[in-house]
């Protein structure tokens, strides 16, 4: 049974400037990636789509690709 | 919500951060010039900065359009920086809003409601202002690293890292 990322490397805030972070759950398409394929406990799933949100906003990440 | 989460809502610390990105228009020299225009503002809300990015020209995910007085500008690039700041019982972020909103130099902002600690996980790219601040942290950051069992993962990015920097 895999775990949570964010559990296991003790972050209790996902920021939306961490782009090289937000990229591992973003499939090629660049879109956010399930619970059931991230892992991630539900918490900090909802805070990832939250950063991933800010962060395309920013032009930090794309909203589409390819 | 009820009358108690209000309450405990009301005595929490007003730590905000605002990110934005500078025209890639303005030269490299003029850049510490709007940094501190944004503080200006910032200072006037009576706010006390914890830590900042300084601008750093970037390429956007995907060009963004401005208006100059009925044409449009694109721009592919920009410079991408953050200021983390506190806020007082008589601030009030709604003035900052406004003022990122007029400044003419500012391509796009975002400001969010944040907590003191840093937040990122990789740490490369905050710069702070205060230079105890940096100490603090990065000895907190250490401190972690010696706990928690090293992944796979964790130790291929640390190589990739290592042999990034040699190349």
């Amino acid at each position: 049974m895999k775990q949570c990322f964010f559990s296991q490397n003790n972050i209790k805030y996902v920021d939306y400037k961490d782009i090289e972070l937000l990229k591992k759950f973003l499939n090629p398409h660049a879109r956010v990636q399930g619970k059931k394929k991230t892992n991630v406990k539900a918490r900090s799933q909802r805070q990832l789509s939250e950063a991933i949100k800010r962060s395309r906003f920013m032009a930090l990440l794309p909203f589409v690709a390819r | 919500m009820s009358k108690k989460a209000k309450v405990a809502r009301n005595n929490e610390e007003k730590i905000y951060e605002v990110g934005y990105h500078v025209l890639s228009s303005v030269s490299e020299e003029n850049i510490p010039g709007e940094v501190e225009k944004i503080k200006a503002f910032l200072t006037k809300e009576k706010a006390i900065i914890i830590s900042e990015q300084i601008p750093k020209l970037r390429p956007l995910a995907y060009s963004i359009k401005k208006a100059f007085g009925g044409t449009y500008k694109v721009f592919d690039k920009a410079y991408f920086g953050f200021i983390k700041f506190e806020l007082g019982e008589e601030g009030d972020v709604r003035n900052i809003d406004l003022s990122m909103k007029n400044n003419e130099s500012v391509l796009r902002y975002l400001i969010i409601k944040t907590v003191r600690e840093n937040t990122m996980y990789s740490p490369k790219i905050t710069i702070f202002s205060d230079k105890d601040a940096k100490i603090k942290t990065l000895k907190v950051e250490k401190t972690e690293n010696d706990v928690k069992p090293a992944s796979i993962e964790e130790i291929d990015k640390s190589i990739d890292a290592l042999v990034a920097e040699e190349a």
